[in-house]
Protein backbone atom coordinates (compact mmCIF):
# COMPACT_ATOMS: atom_id res chain seq x y z
CA UNK A 1 0.00 0.00 0.00
CA UNK A 2 2.79 2.35 0.88
CA UNK A 3 4.23 1.74 -2.56
CA UNK A 4 1.16 2.92 -4.38
CA UNK A 5 1.63 6.66 -4.68
CA UNK A 6 -2.02 7.18 -5.60
CA UNK A 7 -3.27 5.47 -2.48
CA UNK A 8 -0.68 7.29 -0.38
CA UNK A 9 -1.88 10.53 -1.89
CA UNK A 10 -5.50 9.59 -1.09
CA UNK A 11 -4.49 8.98 2.51
CA UNK A 12 -2.56 12.25 2.67
CA UNK A 13 -5.59 14.07 1.25
CA UNK A 14 -7.87 12.63 3.91
CA UNK A 15 -5.35 13.44 6.66
CA UNK A 16 -4.78 17.00 5.48
CA UNK A 17 -8.49 17.70 5.12
CA UNK A 18 -9.27 16.32 8.53
CA UNK A 19 -6.49 18.46 10.05
CA UNK A 20 -8.05 21.50 8.42
CA UNK A 21 -11.55 20.51 9.46
CA UNK A 22 -10.49 20.19 13.06
CA UNK A 23 -8.35 23.31 13.21
CA UNK A 24 -10.35 25.58 10.89
CA UNK A 25 -7.04 27.40 10.40
CA UNK A 26 -6.38 29.09 7.06
CA UNK A 27 -2.80 27.85 7.28
CA UNK A 28 -3.93 24.27 7.08
CA UNK A 29 -5.58 25.03 3.72
CA UNK A 30 -2.07 25.26 2.26
CA UNK A 31 -1.83 21.50 2.50
CA UNK A 32 -4.43 21.37 -0.31
CA UNK A 33 -1.96 23.20 -2.60
CA UNK A 34 0.81 20.69 -1.86
CA UNK A 35 -1.54 17.82 -2.56
CA UNK A 36 -2.64 19.30 -5.88
CA UNK A 37 0.98 19.75 -6.96
CA UNK A 38 1.77 16.20 -5.89
CA UNK A 39 -1.18 15.00 -7.96
CA UNK A 40 0.14 16.89 -10.96
CA UNK A 41 3.62 15.45 -10.44
CA UNK A 42 2.08 11.99 -10.50
CA UNK A 43 0.26 12.88 -13.67
CA UNK A 44 -3.15 12.43 -12.11
CA UNK A 45 -6.01 13.96 -14.04
CA UNK A 46 -8.24 16.46 -12.33
CA UNK A 47 -11.05 13.88 -12.21
CA UNK A 48 -8.88 11.66 -10.01
CA UNK A 49 -8.31 14.59 -7.70
CA UNK A 50 -12.07 15.01 -7.52
CA UNK A 51 -12.48 11.30 -6.76
CA UNK A 52 -10.06 11.63 -3.85
CA UNK A 53 -11.94 14.65 -2.59
CA UNK A 54 -15.31 12.94 -2.83
CA UNK A 55 -14.24 9.75 -1.09
CA UNK A 56 -12.76 11.88 1.72
CA UNK A 57 -15.74 14.19 2.19
CA UNK A 58 -18.83 12.26 1.02
CA UNK A 59 -19.79 11.32 4.56
CA UNK A 60 -19.97 14.91 5.75
CA UNK A 61 -23.41 16.17 6.60
CA UNK A 62 -22.97 19.42 8.53
CA UNK A 63 -23.23 22.52 6.37
CA UNK A 64 -20.11 24.10 7.89
CA UNK A 65 -18.07 20.97 7.18
CA UNK A 66 -19.45 20.87 3.64
CA UNK A 67 -18.40 24.49 3.14
CA UNK A 68 -14.94 23.71 4.51
CA UNK A 69 -14.69 20.71 2.17
CA UNK A 70 -15.57 22.96 -0.75
CA UNK A 71 -12.90 25.53 0.26
CA UNK A 72 -10.29 22.79 0.65
CA UNK A 73 -11.10 21.39 -2.79
CA UNK A 74 -11.15 24.90 -4.28
CA UNK A 75 -7.67 25.38 -2.84
CA UNK A 76 -6.50 22.16 -4.45
CA UNK A 77 -8.12 23.11 -7.76
CA UNK A 78 -6.60 26.59 -7.62
CA UNK A 79 -3.10 25.12 -7.16
CA UNK A 80 -3.69 22.58 -9.89
CA UNK A 81 -4.93 25.32 -12.17
CA UNK A 82 -2.00 27.62 -11.40
CA UNK A 83 0.42 24.82 -12.17
CA UNK A 84 -1.38 24.20 -15.45
CA UNK A 85 -1.20 27.91 -16.34
CA UNK A 86 2.54 27.73 -15.73
CA UNK A 87 2.64 24.75 -18.00
CA UNK A 88 0.84 26.68 -20.66
CA UNK A 89 3.38 29.49 -20.51
CA UNK A 90 6.13 26.96 -20.72
CA UNK A 91 4.30 25.35 -23.57
CA UNK A 92 4.00 28.72 -25.29
CA UNK A 93 7.70 29.32 -24.75
CA UNK A 94 8.42 25.86 -26.08
CA UNK A 95 6.30 26.42 -29.13
CA UNK A 96 8.10 29.75 -29.68
CA UNK A 97 11.32 27.84 -29.48
CA UNK A 98 10.03 25.33 -32.01
CA UNK A 99 9.17 28.21 -34.36
CA UNK A 100 12.64 29.67 -33.79
CA UNK A 101 14.27 26.39 -34.56
CA UNK A 102 12.16 25.97 -37.66
CA UNK A 103 13.29 29.39 -38.79
CA UNK A 104 16.89 28.47 -38.07
CA UNK A 105 16.42 25.28 -40.03
CA UNK A 106 14.95 27.26 -42.92
CA UNK A 107 17.85 29.73 -42.76
CA UNK A 108 20.29 26.86 -42.75
CA UNK A 109 18.53 25.21 -45.63
CA UNK A 110 18.53 28.47 -47.58
CA UNK A 111 22.21 28.89 -46.78
CA UNK A 112 22.69 25.39 -48.10
CA UNK A 113 20.85 26.28 -51.30
CA UNK A 114 22.94 29.44 -51.49
CA UNK A 115 26.14 27.47 -51.11
CA UNK A 116 25.01 25.06 -53.79
CA UNK A 117 24.27 28.00 -56.04
CA UNK A 118 27.65 29.52 -55.25
CA UNK A 119 29.30 26.22 -55.96
CA UNK A 120 27.48 26.00 -59.30
CA UNK A 121 28.47 29.57 -60.13
CA UNK A 122 32.09 28.87 -59.24
CA UNK A 123 31.99 25.68 -61.23
CA UNK A 124 30.63 27.44 -64.30
CA UNK A 125 33.17 30.24 -63.83
CA UNK A 126 35.93 27.66 -63.66
CA UNK A 127 34.52 26.03 -66.76
CA UNK A 128 34.48 29.40 -68.53
CA UNK A 129 38.04 30.17 -67.47
CA UNK A 130 39.16 26.75 -68.67
CA UNK A 131 37.38 27.29 -71.99
CA UNK A 132 38.95 30.73 -72.31
CA UNK A 133 42.32 29.23 -71.50
CA UNK A 134 41.86 26.55 -74.13
CA UNK A 135 40.78 29.08 -76.74
CA UNK A 136 43.74 31.25 -75.73
CA UNK A 137 46.14 28.33 -76.11
CA UNK A 138 44.83 27.41 -79.56
CA UNK A 139 44.83 31.04 -80.65
CA UNK A 140 48.37 31.60 -79.38
CA UNK A 141 49.64 28.41 -80.93
CA UNK A 142 48.08 29.34 -84.25
CA UNK A 143 49.33 32.88 -84.19
CA UNK A 144 52.86 31.80 -83.30
CA UNK A 145 52.79 28.87 -85.70
CA UNK A 146 51.73 31.04 -88.60
CA UNK A 147 54.83 33.25 -88.89
CA UNK A 148 57.04 30.35 -87.88
CA UNK A 149 55.64 28.36 -90.76
CA UNK A 150 56.18 31.26 -93.12
CA UNK A 151 59.72 31.60 -91.83
CA UNK A 152 60.53 27.95 -92.44
CA UNK A 153 58.89 28.11 -95.82
CA UNK A 154 60.94 31.09 -96.88
CA UNK A 155 64.17 29.61 -95.58
CA UNK A 156 63.52 26.36 -97.44
CA UNK A 157 63.16 28.30 -100.72
CA UNK A 158 66.63 29.70 -100.21
CA UNK A 159 69.13 28.65 -102.80
CA UNK A 160 66.70 26.74 -105.01
CA UNK A 161 67.33 28.87 -108.06
CA UNK A 162 70.83 29.99 -108.77
CA UNK A 163 70.17 32.33 -111.71
CA UNK A 164 69.91 36.10 -111.34
CA UNK A 165 66.14 35.97 -110.86
CA UNK A 166 66.63 33.32 -108.20
CA UNK A 167 69.06 35.48 -106.27
CA UNK A 168 66.56 38.32 -106.31
CA UNK A 169 63.92 35.95 -105.00
CA UNK A 170 66.30 34.78 -102.31
CA UNK A 171 66.70 38.34 -101.15
CA UNK A 172 62.95 38.78 -101.02
CA UNK A 173 62.64 35.52 -99.12
CA UNK A 174 65.26 36.61 -96.63
CA UNK A 175 63.50 39.92 -96.09
CA UNK A 176 60.27 38.03 -95.60
CA UNK A 177 61.91 35.68 -93.14
CA UNK A 178 63.17 38.60 -91.10
CA UNK A 179 59.68 40.19 -91.13
CA UNK A 180 58.19 36.93 -89.95
CA UNK A 181 60.68 36.65 -87.12
CA UNK A 182 59.94 40.27 -86.14
CA UNK A 183 56.29 39.51 -86.10
CA UNK A 184 56.73 36.48 -83.90
CA UNK A 185 58.78 38.52 -81.50
CA UNK A 186 56.06 41.11 -81.37
CA UNK A 187 53.40 38.52 -80.62
CA UNK A 188 55.48 37.04 -77.81
CA UNK A 189 56.10 40.52 -76.39
CA UNK A 190 52.41 41.40 -76.56
CA UNK A 191 51.40 38.15 -74.88
CA UNK A 192 53.93 38.86 -72.15
CA UNK A 193 52.55 42.38 -71.66
CA UNK A 194 49.04 40.98 -71.65
CA UNK A 195 49.77 38.36 -69.01
CA UNK A 196 51.61 40.93 -66.91
CA UNK A 197 48.82 43.49 -67.11
CA UNK A 198 46.01 41.06 -66.37
CA UNK A 199 47.91 39.64 -63.41
CA UNK A 200 48.72 43.08 -62.03
CA UNK A 201 47.21 43.27 -58.55
CA UNK A 202 47.62 46.83 -57.41
CA UNK A 203 45.10 48.35 -55.03
CA UNK A 204 42.55 50.56 -56.77
CA UNK A 205 43.03 54.23 -56.11
CA UNK A 206 41.84 57.47 -57.57
CA UNK A 207 43.22 58.24 -60.99
CA UNK A 208 43.18 61.72 -62.46
CA UNK A 209 42.71 60.95 -66.14
CA UNK A 210 44.08 64.39 -67.10
CA UNK A 211 47.42 63.41 -65.60
CA UNK A 212 47.25 59.86 -66.91
CA UNK A 213 46.45 60.92 -70.49
CA UNK A 214 49.25 63.47 -70.28
CA UNK A 215 51.67 60.65 -69.59
CA UNK A 216 50.18 58.45 -72.29
CA UNK A 217 50.47 61.26 -74.80
CA UNK A 218 54.06 62.00 -73.85
CA UNK A 219 55.02 58.37 -74.42
CA UNK A 220 53.29 58.32 -77.82
CA UNK A 221 54.97 61.55 -78.90
CA UNK A 222 57.24 59.88 -81.51
CA UNK A 223 54.27 58.21 -83.26
CA UNK A 224 52.18 61.36 -83.03
CA UNK A 225 54.94 63.39 -84.59
CA UNK A 226 55.69 60.84 -87.30
CA UNK A 227 52.05 60.64 -88.37
CA UNK A 228 51.40 64.38 -88.05
CA UNK A 229 48.43 63.57 -85.84
CA UNK A 230 46.32 66.13 -84.01
CA UNK A 231 45.28 64.90 -80.59
CA UNK A 232 42.81 67.05 -78.61
CA UNK A 233 42.26 66.20 -74.98
CA UNK A 234 39.43 67.95 -73.17
CA UNK A 235 38.94 68.15 -69.40
CA UNK A 236 38.69 64.60 -68.01
CA UNK A 237 37.27 63.26 -64.75
CA UNK A 238 38.95 61.61 -61.79
CA UNK A 239 38.06 57.92 -61.68
CA UNK A 240 38.52 54.87 -59.50
CA UNK A 241 40.89 52.17 -60.70
CA UNK A 242 44.42 50.87 -60.97
CA UNK A 243 46.53 53.53 -62.64
CA UNK A 244 48.93 51.10 -64.32
CA UNK A 245 46.10 49.13 -65.90
CA UNK A 246 44.17 52.20 -67.02
CA UNK A 247 47.35 53.57 -68.61
CA UNK A 248 47.59 50.41 -70.74
CA UNK A 249 43.97 50.82 -71.79
CA UNK A 250 44.41 54.37 -73.02
CA UNK A 251 47.78 53.56 -74.58
CA UNK A 252 46.13 50.82 -76.62
CA UNK A 253 43.20 53.04 -77.64
CA UNK A 254 45.49 55.90 -78.65
CA UNK A 255 47.78 53.53 -80.51
CA UNK A 256 44.80 52.17 -82.48
CA UNK A 257 43.50 55.65 -83.24
CA UNK A 258 46.94 56.62 -84.54
CA UNK A 259 47.29 53.45 -86.56
CA UNK A 260 43.97 52.88 -88.34
CA UNK A 261 44.03 55.71 -90.86
CA UNK A 262 44.27 55.87 -94.63
CA UNK A 263 47.88 55.84 -95.69
CA UNK A 264 49.31 59.36 -95.64
CA UNK A 265 46.33 60.87 -93.83
CA UNK A 266 47.09 62.67 -90.58
CA UNK A 267 45.06 61.19 -87.71
CA UNK A 268 42.57 63.43 -85.89
CA UNK A 269 41.86 62.21 -82.40
CA UNK A 270 39.67 63.65 -79.66
CA UNK A 271 39.62 62.38 -76.08
CA UNK A 272 36.76 63.81 -74.03
CA UNK A 273 34.40 63.10 -71.16
CA UNK A 274 30.73 62.60 -71.91
CA UNK A 275 28.56 65.10 -70.04
CA UNK A 276 25.61 64.01 -67.99
CA UNK A 277 27.10 60.70 -66.89
CA UNK A 278 25.77 59.77 -63.45
CA UNK A 279 27.59 57.41 -61.14
CA UNK A 280 30.01 56.45 -63.89
CA UNK A 281 32.46 58.46 -65.89
CA UNK A 282 32.33 58.03 -69.67
CA UNK A 283 35.39 58.87 -71.70
CA UNK A 284 35.39 58.80 -75.47
CA UNK A 285 38.38 58.24 -77.68
CA UNK A 286 37.22 59.34 -81.11
CA UNK A 287 39.15 59.17 -84.37
CA UNK A 288 38.43 60.05 -87.98
CA UNK A 289 40.19 57.01 -89.35
CA UNK A 290 39.14 54.13 -91.57
CA UNK A 291 36.33 52.97 -89.29
CA UNK A 292 34.92 49.49 -88.81
CA UNK A 293 32.20 47.82 -90.85
CA UNK A 294 29.10 47.02 -88.77
CA UNK A 295 29.36 43.21 -89.04
CA UNK A 296 32.83 43.33 -87.51
CA UNK A 297 32.01 45.53 -84.53
CA UNK A 298 31.40 42.76 -82.02
CA UNK A 299 34.43 40.84 -83.21
CA UNK A 300 37.15 43.40 -82.57
CA UNK A 301 37.32 42.71 -78.83
CA UNK A 302 37.95 39.00 -79.42
CA UNK A 303 41.30 37.41 -78.76
CA UNK A 304 43.74 37.77 -81.68
CA UNK A 305 40.96 39.09 -83.90
CA UNK A 306 42.20 41.25 -86.71
CA UNK A 307 40.34 42.91 -89.54
CA UNK A 308 43.30 43.65 -91.78
CA UNK A 309 46.32 41.86 -93.13
CA UNK A 310 49.50 42.31 -91.21
CA UNK A 311 50.98 44.16 -94.18
CA UNK A 312 48.17 46.72 -94.21
CA UNK A 313 48.00 47.39 -90.46
CA UNK A 314 50.45 45.46 -88.30
CA UNK A 315 49.33 44.27 -84.90
CA UNK A 316 48.64 41.15 -82.94
CA UNK A 317 44.91 41.41 -82.27
CA UNK A 318 45.48 41.63 -78.53
CA UNK A 319 45.03 45.34 -77.82
CA UNK A 320 41.24 45.62 -77.54
CA UNK A 321 40.97 42.22 -75.85
CA UNK A 322 43.32 43.57 -73.21
CA UNK A 323 41.32 46.81 -72.92
CA UNK A 324 38.09 44.99 -72.28
CA UNK A 325 39.70 42.64 -69.80
CA UNK A 326 41.46 45.38 -67.85
CA UNK A 327 38.38 47.60 -67.74
CA UNK A 328 36.38 44.64 -66.47
CA UNK A 329 38.89 44.23 -63.67
CA UNK A 330 38.41 47.89 -62.79
CA UNK A 331 34.62 47.82 -62.74
CA UNK A 332 34.44 49.46 -66.14
CA UNK A 333 33.37 48.69 -69.68
CA UNK A 334 34.23 49.52 -73.25
CA UNK A 335 31.94 50.00 -76.21
CA UNK A 336 32.45 51.06 -79.80
CA UNK A 337 30.49 52.91 -82.40
CA UNK A 338 31.89 53.27 -85.88
CA UNK A 339 31.15 54.18 -89.45
CA UNK A 340 33.26 52.65 -92.17
CA UNK A 341 35.40 55.34 -93.75
CA UNK A 342 34.45 57.99 -91.21
CA UNK A 343 36.00 56.90 -87.96
CA UNK A 344 35.40 55.14 -84.69
CA UNK A 345 34.42 56.19 -81.18
CA UNK A 346 35.49 54.01 -78.29
CA UNK A 347 33.60 54.78 -75.09
CA UNK A 348 35.22 53.77 -71.83
CA UNK A 349 33.04 53.63 -68.72
CA UNK A 350 34.70 53.77 -65.29
CA UNK A 351 33.47 54.32 -61.73
CA UNK A 352 33.94 57.92 -60.62
CA UNK A 353 36.23 58.55 -57.67
CA UNK B 1 46.79 13.78 -116.10
CA UNK B 2 43.94 15.97 -115.01
CA UNK B 3 44.67 19.60 -115.53
CA UNK B 4 44.00 22.01 -112.64
CA UNK B 5 42.25 24.74 -114.59
CA UNK B 6 42.21 27.37 -111.91
CA UNK B 7 43.84 27.57 -108.53
CA UNK B 8 42.69 30.14 -105.99
CA UNK B 9 45.04 30.84 -103.11
CA UNK B 10 43.18 32.60 -100.30
CA UNK B 11 45.44 33.63 -97.46
CA UNK B 12 46.29 36.84 -95.63
CA UNK B 13 50.00 36.00 -95.45
CA UNK B 14 51.87 37.64 -98.32
CA UNK B 15 54.94 35.48 -97.86
CA UNK B 16 52.88 32.31 -97.84
CA UNK B 17 51.50 33.37 -101.22
CA UNK B 18 55.03 33.90 -102.43
CA UNK B 19 56.10 30.42 -101.37
CA UNK B 20 52.96 28.80 -102.80
CA UNK B 21 53.42 30.57 -106.15
CA UNK B 22 57.00 29.48 -106.24
CA UNK B 23 55.96 25.87 -105.66
CA UNK B 24 53.15 25.93 -108.24
CA UNK B 25 55.54 27.20 -110.92
CA UNK B 26 57.45 23.92 -110.61
CA UNK B 27 54.37 21.72 -111.11
CA UNK B 28 52.98 20.77 -114.52
CA UNK B 29 49.34 20.72 -115.52
CA UNK B 30 48.30 23.88 -113.79
CA UNK B 31 46.29 26.65 -115.40
CA UNK B 32 45.79 30.09 -113.89
CA UNK B 33 46.80 30.84 -110.32
CA UNK B 34 44.95 33.64 -108.54
CA UNK B 35 45.95 34.86 -105.12
CA UNK B 36 43.84 36.83 -102.66
CA UNK B 37 44.85 38.53 -99.41
CA UNK B 38 41.22 38.89 -98.38
CA UNK B 39 38.51 36.26 -98.62
CA UNK B 40 36.01 38.90 -99.72
CA UNK B 41 38.18 39.69 -102.76
CA UNK B 42 38.08 36.01 -103.73
CA UNK B 43 34.31 36.07 -103.33
CA UNK B 44 34.05 39.09 -105.63
CA UNK B 45 36.30 37.33 -108.16
CA UNK B 46 34.10 34.22 -108.12
CA UNK B 47 31.00 36.35 -108.58
CA UNK B 48 32.48 37.44 -111.95
CA UNK B 49 33.91 34.04 -112.87
CA UNK B 50 31.89 31.36 -111.03
CA UNK B 51 33.57 28.20 -109.72
CA UNK B 52 33.48 25.09 -111.89
CA UNK B 53 34.96 21.60 -112.30
CA UNK B 54 38.75 21.69 -112.29
CA UNK B 55 38.95 24.58 -109.85
CA UNK B 56 40.93 24.10 -106.69
CA UNK B 57 40.66 26.56 -103.82
CA UNK B 58 43.35 26.49 -101.19
CA UNK B 59 41.75 28.24 -98.25
CA UNK B 60 43.34 29.52 -95.05
CA UNK B 61 41.20 29.23 -91.90
CA UNK B 62 42.31 32.18 -89.79
CA UNK B 63 42.10 35.41 -91.74
CA UNK B 64 41.15 38.91 -90.73
CA UNK B 65 37.67 40.27 -91.42
CA UNK B 66 36.34 37.13 -93.12
CA UNK B 67 37.74 33.78 -92.10
CA UNK B 68 37.83 30.63 -94.22
CA UNK B 69 34.55 29.24 -92.89
CA UNK B 70 32.75 32.53 -93.34
CA UNK B 71 34.01 32.60 -96.92
CA UNK B 72 32.62 29.11 -97.47
CA UNK B 73 29.27 30.07 -95.97
CA UNK B 74 29.03 33.01 -98.36
CA UNK B 75 30.26 30.93 -101.33
CA UNK B 76 27.77 28.14 -100.52
CA UNK B 77 24.98 30.67 -100.48
CA UNK B 78 26.06 32.12 -103.83
CA UNK B 79 26.97 28.92 -105.72
CA UNK B 80 25.40 26.03 -103.78
CA UNK B 81 27.13 23.52 -101.48
CA UNK B 82 28.96 21.80 -104.36
CA UNK B 83 30.48 25.12 -105.56
CA UNK B 84 29.87 24.06 -109.17
CA UNK B 85 32.31 21.14 -108.85
CA UNK B 86 35.23 23.15 -107.50
CA UNK B 87 37.08 21.56 -104.59
CA UNK B 88 38.28 23.28 -101.47
CA UNK B 89 41.36 22.26 -99.52
CA UNK B 90 41.69 23.96 -96.14
CA UNK B 91 45.24 25.00 -95.57
CA UNK B 92 45.93 26.15 -92.07
CA UNK B 93 48.30 26.37 -89.16
CA UNK B 94 45.34 25.93 -86.85
CA UNK B 95 45.96 23.19 -84.32
CA UNK B 96 42.40 23.42 -83.07
CA UNK B 97 40.61 20.10 -83.66
CA UNK B 98 37.31 22.02 -83.67
CA UNK B 99 38.35 23.63 -87.00
CA UNK B 100 39.05 20.26 -88.58
CA UNK B 101 35.75 18.93 -87.27
CA UNK B 102 33.89 21.93 -88.59
CA UNK B 103 35.29 21.38 -92.06
CA UNK B 104 33.49 18.02 -92.23
CA UNK B 105 30.22 19.95 -92.43
CA UNK B 106 31.03 21.44 -95.85
CA UNK B 107 30.43 19.42 -98.98
CA UNK B 108 33.02 21.31 -101.01
CA UNK B 109 35.86 20.77 -98.51
CA UNK B 110 37.83 17.74 -99.68
CA UNK B 111 40.88 18.09 -97.49
CA UNK B 112 42.26 19.71 -94.36
CA UNK B 113 46.00 20.19 -94.59
CA UNK B 114 48.66 21.88 -92.53
CA UNK B 115 50.63 24.67 -94.11
CA UNK B 116 52.78 25.00 -96.13
CA UNK B 117 51.40 24.01 -99.51
CA UNK B 118 53.45 21.11 -100.87
CA UNK B 119 53.62 19.24 -104.17
CA UNK B 120 52.05 16.28 -102.40
CA UNK B 121 49.00 18.34 -101.40
CA UNK B 122 48.62 19.58 -104.98
CA UNK B 123 48.81 16.02 -106.33
CA UNK B 124 46.23 14.87 -103.81
CA UNK B 125 43.90 17.60 -105.02
CA UNK B 126 44.45 16.39 -108.58
CA UNK B 127 43.50 12.81 -107.60
CA UNK B 128 40.32 14.06 -105.95
CA UNK B 129 39.39 16.02 -109.06
CA UNK B 130 40.09 12.99 -111.31
CA UNK B 131 37.92 10.68 -109.23
CA UNK B 132 35.14 13.26 -109.23
CA UNK B 133 35.24 13.64 -113.00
Amino acid sequence: MQNDPQLTLQARYAEAFNTYRESSQEGDLLAAYDLARAALDLGLPISRLFDMHRSTTSGLTRPLEKTMADRFFQGALAAYDMALQGCRKTAARLSDEVVDRKETATTLREAGVDLTRQRDTLRSQLHQVTEEQTAFTYAISHDLMSPLNTLRNLLSCHGEDLDAAGVAMDLEALNGARASADRMQRIVEDIQAYALAVGLEDSAGTVDLNVLLGEVLARAEPQIEASGARVDIEALPVVKGQAAQLRLVFEALLSNALKFNEKGEAPEITIRAVDGAKSCAEIQVADRGIGIAAPHLDRIFGLFQRLHTYEAYPGTGLGLTLCRRLLGQNGGEIAVASTLGEGSVFTVTLPVA
Amino acid sequence: MKRLERILLIDDERFDHMASQRLLRTIDGIGAVHEFDHARDALAFLAEAPPGPGDVIFLDVNMPAMNGFEFLDAATEAFGPALGGAIVIMLSTSLNPADRERSLGYEAIKGFENKPLTALIVERARVILESAA
